[in-house]
């Protein structure tokens, strides 16, 4: 017992709600001091903060900043020597690869719970009807299904960057460890209290949160804010270090041209998380201001605009998109050489697409405001910007299937993950431009059809590639492979279910079923879709527990892996597995070109000796 | 051998500083964006109308915070040049002239404007953008109140003073902030009603 | 030390100037203001003080020589 206290995690949700507590207190005596009666929802909104600030502080990631402030000697990051164990995983560690994990189990938690609520949601949908649940609680469930799986997401997107990341680049950490440490743990109160936005009334807005709808509900959409918000914080904070690292740790000899794929991919996405996300966090605190002291933002009846709060929004979450799926269309980039032994084709252009993308990705907002009532005359120009992206995202699409191209396949469960993402984000991509046009969006806009389109582009984009990751560089963590028959029975129940789940989607939408809504007329004739659909999404549920079971048998008892398992030239697979504590033992140093697989006598790193004695 | 290893650790040491000052850079292009979204949320609500406001005790904060940030550049020459006594005296300057322009702008301004934060848009930019940058300048003057504990105690040196640079710089970025801010709220477009 | 002397005479020479500029420029902006001169215009000057400042007070010249600025 008193071992489970002395944990991190548990110390820091003691103080979490300990804070909210004291804030929620504070705030009542002074607004009872000023005269005020009893608020709950600004007690609640202060209360939130408090509590995450206490977490981290309760934590104790902000210790080390406090004694640099007042100018007392602190440890360097790599000098410091964290006892080895399981309880490292769940407290302060310092250790990216440490931290990596820490962010894939945040991430797992949240895609399970997720995904739970959609399950629950689903099962509504199966009939036609409100079955048993109120529409209160089903516009919370969407919301909730959308907002939890993009904190995941993100979460998913930091656990794959930070672990790989350093190792791939020849670094010994990232750039600022302690910082990094204190992103991984804001996201540990943003998540909760964004899962409290359930238990304290919920909310109707869906994950848009667009007012005067988002002004005027129940108050569980505070908490969405701030969770959100704090989320935001913890990405921004961190692909700022990614940047830092990527830009300033990289082995000798590896220019910016000799970096593998990933690393761009990693670069790009975090110029936009650094930047766009910030309009995500204004907008939502202005709808928060709006609601606490009634600042006439958004709302028209107090002389507000919400379509300004559409154009801020769309402004993070247009390249939102394109931050959830660069990292794994980089994943994509990087496996298919491994496993069709050929180059990458066209690296340079690659490389350079995904800042492409990143840097169109910023110019193409207005595509989801077709419809708002926005200035008309912008209509045309975000159809044509929209349009662009397709060259960037093009060019990829010719590079994988060039590198494909008489290679000498093979086809463990990393590479049929690589080539499921490429087929489903292929559908992404061919259903993006009809929603795209100003002519057809205005008759898709708010229909499932989009919901197909979206669940498409996350999955090809996001999911697939997170999978085929995990399955590629779990024995980087654990040193054990997964279990192939598992992970098999897992792509092939994942693939089929998806498609129908998302065809199902599109086909409905097509038929007139419109978005967020919890009931449907059965004259309409899709109950039957509708059906087919909740059943998909059990398959694609019921997949990824096997993959969750997997996980669970694979870490204690899968096979014992320590070399070169796929044959990579990649610097994280010139070590040891797992990877050691300060990761290379001897400095590396980079001699070639990452991607020259099946070229004789080409070597990308070699180990640089040091002098004896030195 | 040993001469080799010195060069190693000062490019090492050169590596470090320009990574921390990296950093520091990100960031400032990050909070960029919500002072960018700011500038966006008065020019989409209000368009050519501007708020109702003291047109001279603008000028006197904006003045009052442009010295500040001479100062603060004083005290950062003065530290990288061995002269303590210099850093603490600019340094104490520079955190009355910030005191001195939120009281400016929560005591004078915030009490005189005739609107409320909670009345209309013209309230809810002007609160808005004010109050986010007077948050970064009650931060700054904490940082520098930090520095200013740190550096009487002696712990800064023409060759150690990153967190005196990193807080004058951050003092910097706030006043360009307000660089862009003056204008939109006291300069551009015509008082309306 | 007489070398660190006439340095740092010389860097707070150049932060008056930039002062100067700066007050000069914010003098005229306010000017420009009251007489409504055309948008652009103000921006104009915001843009350049911003540059003085990015300049010379926030040296951002400095993320390319990682010398400059006195530390070892
Ligand atoms: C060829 C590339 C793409 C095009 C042309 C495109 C176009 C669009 C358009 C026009 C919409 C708005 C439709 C409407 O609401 O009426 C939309 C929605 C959406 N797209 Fe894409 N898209 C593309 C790729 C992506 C990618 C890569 C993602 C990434 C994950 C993505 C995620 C989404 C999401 C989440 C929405 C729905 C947002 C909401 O809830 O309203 N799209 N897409
Ligand atoms: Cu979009």
């Amino acid at each position: 017992m008193k071992k489970f206290f002395s944990l991190g995690l548990v110390r820091g949700l003691i103080w979490q709600a300990i804070g909210t507590a004291a804030g929620m207190g504070l705030l009542g005596a002074i607004r009872a001091l000023m005269g005020l009666p009893w608020k709950t929802e600004p007690a609640m909104v202060f209360g939130g903060v408090v509590g995450a600030i206490t977490f981290l502080a309760g934590i104790g990631t902000m210790r080390d900043w406090w004694h640099m402030a007042l100018g007392k000697p602190v440890p360097e990051a790599e000098e410091v020597h964290e006892t080895p164990g399981g309880a490292r995983y769940f407290g302060v560690s310092l250790d990216h690869k440490v931290i990596g994990v820490q962010y894939g189990f945040l991430s797992m938690i949240t895609l399970a719970l997720g995904g739970t609520f959609a399950l629950i949601f689903r099962t509504e949908l199966a009939q036609a009807g409100l079955d048993f649940l109120n529409y209160l609680q089903f516009n919370t469930l969407i919301g909730m299904h959308g907002m939890v799986l993009i904190a995941s997401i993100l979460m998913g997107i930091a656990a794959m960057a930070n672990f790989i990341i350093p190792l791939m680049i020849g670094a010994k950490d990232m750039a600022f460890p302690r910082l990094n440490a204190f992103s991984f743990w804001m996201a540990v109160p943003g998540t909760v209290l964004l899962v409290s936005a359930m238990f304290v009334g919920g909310f109707e807005t869906g994950w848009t949160a667009y007012p005067p709808l988002s002004v005027r509900g129940p108050m569980g959409i505070q908490m969405f804010f701030l969770g959100v918000y704090i989320v935001g914080w913890s990405s921004i904070l961190g692909s700022l270090n990614l940047i830092a690292t990527i830009l300033m740790m990289r082995a000798p000899g590896m220019t910016l041209f000799r970096m593998p794929i990933f690393a761009w991919a990693m670069l790009a996405t975090s110029i936009i998380s650094t930047t766009a996300t910030q309009l995500i966090g204004l907008s939502f605190q202005m709808v928060m201001f709006e609601r606490l002291l009634g600042m006439g933002f958004f709302d028209p009846a107090s002389g507000g605009n919400p379509i300004l709060f559409q154009h801020l929004f769309w402004f993070y979450s247009h390249p939102a998109v394109y931050i959830f799926v660069l990292p794994g269309l980089g994943v994509i980039s990087e496996l298919l050489p491994v496993f069709a032994r050929k180059p990458l084709f066209g690296y340079r252009w690659v490389a350079l697409s995904s800042m492409g993308i990143a840097l169109t990705g910023f110019l193409v907002w207005g595509h989801h405001m077709f419809t708002s009532g926005m200035e008309e005359y912008l209509r045309v120009p975000f159809m044509y910007s929209t349009l662009l992206v397709a060259v960037p995202t093009g060019i990829k699409f010719f590079s994988w299937v060039a590198t494909m191209w008489q290679g000498r396949l093979r086809f463990p469960t990393p590479m049929l993950f690589v080539l499921g993402g490429v087929i489903v984000f292929l559908m992404g991509g061919l259903t993006g431009p009809p929603s795209g046009t100003v002519s057809t969006d205005l008759h898709l806009h708010d229909t499932y059809y989009i919901v197909g389109h979206f669940h498409n582009t996350m999955f090809g984009g996001y999911i697939f590639p997170l999978f085929a990751a995990i399955y590629y560089w779990f024995p980087k963590i654990t040193g054990r492979r997964m279990s192939e028959k598992l992970g098999k029975a897992h792509f092939w129940l994942l693939l089929p279910a998806f498609l129908l789940q998302t065809f199902g989607q599109m086909r409905i939408g097509l038929l007139g079923m419109r978005r967020r809504i919890a009931d449907y007329d059965p004259e309409m004739g899709f109950t039957f879709s509708n059906q087919l659909i909740t059943i998909a999404g059990f398959l694609v549920a019921f997949s990824v527990l096997i993959f969750f079971i997997n996980l669970w048998i694979s870490a204690r008892k899968g096979e014992v892996v320590e070399g070169n398992l796929w044959e990579s030239r990649s610097p994280e697979w010139q070590i040891p597995s797992p990877a050691p504590l300060h990761n290379f033992a001897e400095p590396i140093r980079v001699v070639g070109e990452p991607y020259d697989y099946g070229l004789p006598n080409s070597r990308y790193v070699e180990t640089v000796r040091q002098p004896a004695g030195d | 051998m040993s001469t080799h290893t010195a060069v190693l650790t000062a490019k090492e040491a050169a590596r470090k500083m320009t990574t921390r000052r990296l950093g520091l850079w990100l960031f400032f292009l990050s909070d960029g964006f919500v002072f960018g979204g700011l500038l966006v949320t008065r020019f989409y609500l209000l368009g050519q109308a501007r708020p109702h406001l003291e047109q001279f005790l603008g000028l006197i904060v904006t003045a009052v915070l442009l010295v500040s940030s001479f100062f603060m550049n004083r005290a950062e020459v003065s530290i990288a040049h061995n002269d303590r006594k210099s850093f603490v005296r600019n340094t104490v300057i520079t955190m009355l002239l910030g005191i001195v322009f939120l009281v400016g702008v929560v005591g004078f301004e915030w009490q005189l404007a005739p609107f409320g934060p909670a009345d209309g848009t013209e309230g809810a930019v002007f609160y808005m953008m004010t109050g986010m940058h007077a948050f970064h300048v009650l931060t700054g003057v904490i940082f520098l109140g930090f520095i200013l504990r740190n550096g009487m105690r002696g712990h800064y040196s023409a060759e150690n003073h990153w967190a005196v640079e990193a807080a004058a710089n951050y003092w910097h970025f706030v006043d360009l902030v307000w660089i862009f801010f003056y204008p939109a709220l006291y300069l551009i477009g015509t008082v309306g009603g | 030390m007489d070398a660190m002397e006439t340095s740092k005479k010389k860097e707070w020479r150049t932060g008056v100037q930039v002062f100067l500029g700066l007050a000069a420029l914010t003098g005229l902006e306010y000017w420009a203001g009251v007489s409504e001169w055309p948008a652009f215009t103000l921006w104009a000057i915001a843009i350049l003080k911003a540059a003085l400042v990015v300049w010379f007070f926030m040296h951002i010249r400095r993320l390319t020589n990682p010398e400059e600025g006195g530390h070892a």
